[in-house]
């Protein structure tokens, strides 16, 4: 079931950093996705489908055309950012929506790149003529997880426009546009490694009727990959809050 | 009794075929991609094909006709790689404009279970007014250039793709025209274990406006795809059944996939009470066309003789690129007992 976003939002923003160190760690150790298949390479889509008056928002594997609905979950599909996305965020001002000068960045790039996952955003399967314009919008309603994540365009001489980000809270402006039948692919930023759980509708106004409809939200798993040197301190990490788990306070970073 | 003929490169009755506009599409706003595609069987082979994505269609290159309208012209700002800043250049862009054509490579059409390493598209050759940058932007002043003919073409001059997969791109153009762009795709094949290469292909694109054409062979592009059906295309063709032939269409300045007026060409005028010259001839002449001369004629019979007829031409302008009109008195009209006129149009050498 998809997770309350509002709640989420909140909760993710307001962890201190130490506890987010051991949120990272525990899908490392624990295996809790076993069943998910990862996606960390090849051509997949935030698939939006629209199917007997429902939208159906899935991941579209796109390289070995493989459908995974619902996206997340047991069955669904974990969407990898590799550890080779890493990079640090442009001393341009035009990027301080991705955080401080400097500060560590991973994004999943809208170009091509075959060492990652190359994630667009996909509503080949809407038939053109359902809704007004062909014109529909990916909404940004939760991101659960260690960071943050912004999800942006570059024009032709690289100057950024920001569609979607939790830094600033997310609010009815954080949305995609995608044409119907057609596709696009965004840069998709996170600012800390980990395990992030993201919440998107879709929504559009019906053509026939005017009728604005909206679906439920529906669940993305992400999986932020840390470089080695980070995963070697993160498991130093990981052994320090074990041990630390023997007293009092150990449990208060458990239960965050 | 006065007569006119109108005589084209040849005389020959044009014949009648179908409608220009058969059998070919024009992709201006569409999601297109260039897709490579496998086709398998004892000789595996590959090939490129234009993609309407939006309406699921494959078309050979003879079959489409890509278009940068004019509002894909910008103004190039400074310290860019694609020319001077503030000159104009025409931008296919990679993120998508529903008002523009939305371009890609795919290689959707191979699969990993047939194919396995990059996909390349390399480009052996660009014939046009200006030149083309292919690129993505990964951040601001920094660009990943896949095509550069500013710098000649060369093996840097390829897309790389992987199986089940597109991409998409800015393409730029440095003036608007007509360019001719060949491809040809590689892909290794697991079994057998080769390299499989395509044959050349190559795609027109029109980035609008297109400036008159100089030559017949431009004006084909301007209306068809490179090797469209010539039983169409060809200068004795009459691709829209309005009794002018292509080549007429062309010297005239009218449109091969709209019937044009049948006035005749040239027009006469005649003032009977017009002291010393009567008859007036004007007639429309393509003045970029240069390989072609048009050559005013008379004669007191349909038969002939036929004489050059001279005399002081004014030109004006008829609001058509390229196109005039030209204005010429016939001096040794008056008296005449018949006149015939005729309009020679004739290859330039």
């Amino acid at each position: 079931m998809p997770r309350d976003p509002k709640s989420s939002k909140e909760k993710s923003m307001n962890i201190p950093q130490r506890l987010l160190t051991l949120t990272a760690c525990i899908p490392l150790s624990t295996g809790a996705a076993h069943a998910q298949s990862r996606l960390d390479s090849g051509h997949a889509d935030v698939g939006i489908a629209y199917e007997d008056g429902l939208f159906n928002l899935h991941v579209h594997d796109e390289t070995n055309d493989i459908e995974y609905s619902p996206p997340s979950g047991e069955n669904g599909a974990l969407l990898v950012v590799g550890a080779s996305a890493q990079g640090v965020v442009p001393s341009d001002t035009a990027f301080a929506f991705l955080g401080d000068s400097g500060a560590p960045v991973w994004i999943l790039p809208k170009n091509q790149n075959p060492d990652l996952l190359f994630l667009g955003i996909g509503a080949e399967e809407l038939e053109a003529g359902t809704f007004v314009g062909n014109s529909i919008r990916l909404n940004l309603r939760g991101v659960q997880g260690p960071g943050t994540l912004a999800v942006y365009d570059l024009d032709a001489f690289g100057i950024p426009t920001v569609a979607m980000s939790s830094r600033d809270g997310i609010s009815t402006k954080d949305w995609v546009e995608v044409l119907a039948g057609s596709h696009s692919h965004l840069n998709w930023a996170f600012s800390a490694p980990g395990r992030y759980t993201v919440a998107f509708t879709a929504s559009g106004q019906l053509a026939d009727s005017g009728q604005f409809v909206e679906s439920p939200s529906a669940a993305y798993s992400f999986e932020v990959i840390p470089e080695p040197s980070s995963i070697a301190l993160l498991s130093l990490g990981c052994l320090g809050i074990g041990l630390r788990r023997r007293n009092p306070f150990s449990r208060t970073i458990t239960h965050s | 009794m006065k007569q006119l003929l109108i005589t084209g490169l040849s005389l020959a009755m044009a014949q009648l075929i179908g409608l220009a506009d058969d059998g070919f599409t024009v992709l201006r706003h569409e999601h297109a991609d260039l897709r490579v595609l496998y086709n398998p069987g004892l000789a595996p082979s590959l090939s490129i094909l234009a993609r309407d994505e939006d309406r699921g269609i494959n078309y050979a290159t003879n079959q489409v006709i890509l278009v940068g309208k004019e509002s894909s012209k910008l103004t190039l700002p400074s310290g860019t790689p694609f020319g001077n800043g503030g000159s104009p250049f025409w931008i296919l862009p990679q993120s998508q404009n529903p008002k523009l054509l939305y371009l890609g490579v795919s290689a959707e059409g191979l699969s990993p279970a047939d194919f396995e390493g990059v996909i390349k598209l390399r480009l052996r050759r660009l014939e046009g007014p200006g030149y083309m940058m292919v690129w993505q932007a990964t951040g601001p002043g920094q660009f990943n250039i896949r095509i550069n003919t500013r710098d000649g073409i060369d093996a840097s001059d390829v897309f790389s793709t992987i199986t089940g997969s597109h991409e998409h791109f800015n393409w730029g153009f440095s003036a608007p025209g007509l360019y001719r762009m060949t491809l040809q795709a590689e892909a290794p094949s697991k079994s057998p274990a080769a390299m499989l290469t395509s044959p050349e292909s190559t795609f027109l694109f029109q980035i609008l406006p297109l400036p008159p054409p100089v030559s017949f062979e431009e004006w084909q592009l301007a209306h068809w795809p490179p090797g469209f059906d010539a039983a169409v295309t060809g200068g004795e063709a009459d691709a829209d059944h309005d009794l002018f032939t292509n080549l007429q269409e062309y010297a005239f300045g009218f449109s091969p996939s709209n019937k044009d007026p049948g006035e005749p060409i040239p027009e006469l005028e005649v003032d009977p009470a017009a002291e010393g010259h009567p008859v007036t001839l004007r007639y429309r002449r393509n003045v970029t066309a240069r390989d072609l001369r048009y050559v005013l004629q008379a004669s007191t019979s349909p038969t002939g003789p036929w004489t050059f007829l001279g005399g002081d031409e004014s030109t004006e302008d008829v609001g058509l690129p390229g196109m005039e009109m030209v204005t010429l008195q016939d001096l040794d009209a008056l008296g005449a007992q018949a006149r015939f006129y005729r309009l020679e149009i004739l290859p330039r050498p």
